[in-house]
């Protein structure tokens, strides 16, 4: 699908609308998957990008590489990212406050003592064992699509496998090897337009 | 914690958070439990069970749980607005820079960088997850791990079908999750 034909998706919906699907679709994720923030992307891809066709392939994969650059919830990144890119500031709180608002209630529900759950139970921790390894899945299923656009170049593999071993295998803080890989983007960029190539 | 302190607190984690809820475990150790004694340490840890196996961030349910602790619902508002306010400034702000200077070769770097980086973290939670799930001990990283190492089949199986029914079909995921559930309650116990 082209940016072209995801412009004329998104404005052949009135604005007042987008921010509602924004707001329920956001709603539905928060309510309903576990794993934390990170599950956040993987799940709105499949909703905006491939059942909805809001935000295509390539954009997608920027609004990812920009949530994972900027400080702050990697979550709520993600929402704000999607929702502005759909229908603006707006969207933006839209998505946002469908983010938040499910986990504020089902944790304020728990932290007062009205509903307890027993994390120790068998069938909980069963039941979470699959979820996780559906979650595995997901994300796995998102690391081969992206993959497919980001990593074209030997400079590219570089930097992709290098942030990963240095988290995994030698424990890097994320900041570090984000502000590195951007560094080394900078540089490969001017050297490669120095050298008068096209830039790929 | 006064009202204004509860606030500040999570704002400034807000922006310290970088790379998903998980890396505020330690950052929130240090200050809630070692500096301020604001919560027990067992307090925390069942705090960390609970926002892993509740849906949603793990970052937003650790604010709104000790939020609701220090001040009832309307703490656990506050707590939640501090960590979100940094994510609206920066992430917008992100936004207006990236289209003004597009064409530049310093976003045009900043992205050929950052597109490959952000697939190696996404990456590394494959692991993460897979440390959840599918592997039983953790996923090898120095020799000693070999020997803890194996992998649960039901689990595995799990995984797989799922990532054949993500890339291959439009099945929409929630029914993934929930299969996932009720077949790990029966077979991941």
């Amino acid at each position: 699908m082209s940016t072209a034909e995801e412009t004329v998706v998104l404005t052949s919906i009135p604005e007042r609308r987008r921010c509602w699907v924004l707001f329920y679709e956001f709603c539905k994720i928060s309510t309903f998957v576990v794993g934390g923030g990170l599950v956040i992307i993987p799940a709105a891809q499949n909703v905006f990008g491939r059942q909805r066709h809001w935000v295509d392939e390539d954009k997608m994969v920027d609004l990812v590489a920009l949530t994972q650059s900027v400080p702050g919830i990697l979550a709520c990144n993600a929402a704000i990212f999607i929702g502005y890119h759909v229908a603006g500031f707006r969207g933006a709180l839209s998505a946002l406050i469908g983010s938040v608002l499910p986990p504020f209630l089902i944790i304020s529900l728990i932290a007062s003592g009205l509903t307890a759950i027993g994390t120790s139970h068998p069938w909980v921790q069963g039941a979470f064992t699959g979820t996780i390894s559906c979650v595995t899945g997901m994300v796995l299923a998102m690391v081969i699509r992206t993959g497919k656009r980001t990593q074209r170049s030997v400079f590219a593999w570089c930097v992709g496998l290098g942030c990963f071993v240095g988290m995994v295998y030698f424990n890097l803080n994320p900041a570090w090897l984000i502000l590195a890989s951007v560094a080394a983007g900078i540089a490969y960029t001017g050297w490669v337009l120095r050298r008068g190539g096209v830039r790929k | 914690m006064s009202y204004l302190e509860l606030y500040l607190v999570f704002l400034k984690f807000g922006i310290l958070c970088f790379g998903g809820g998980y890396m505020l475990v330690p950052l929130l150790t240090a200050d809630l439990v070692e500096n301020r004694h604001v919560l027990a340490p067992e307090a925390f840890r069942d705090l960390v069970s609970v926002a892993q196996v509740t849906p949603g961030p793990v970052a937003i349910n650790t604010a709104t749980y000790v939020g609701f602790l220090q001040h009832g619902i309307l703490g656990a508002a506050l707590a939640t607005l501090g960590i979100i306010t940094p994510a609206l400034v920066l992430v917008i702000l992100a936004i207006k820079l990236l289209k003004r200077y597009e064409s530049t070769v310093w976003i045009q770097g900043f992205l050929t960088g950052m597109r490959p980086a952000s697939w190696g973290l996404i990456l590394v939670s494959v692991v993460v997850f897979a440390d959840l799930s599918v592997f039983s001990g953790r996923f090898p990283r120095v020799l000693a791990d070999f020997q803890n190492f194996g992998i649960r089949p039901a689990a595995l199986l799990i995984c797989l079908v799922v990532l054949f029914f993500q890339l291959r079909t439009k099945v929409s995921f929630y029914w993934l999750l929930a299969g996932s559930a009720v077949i790990g309650a029966l077979f991941c116990r």
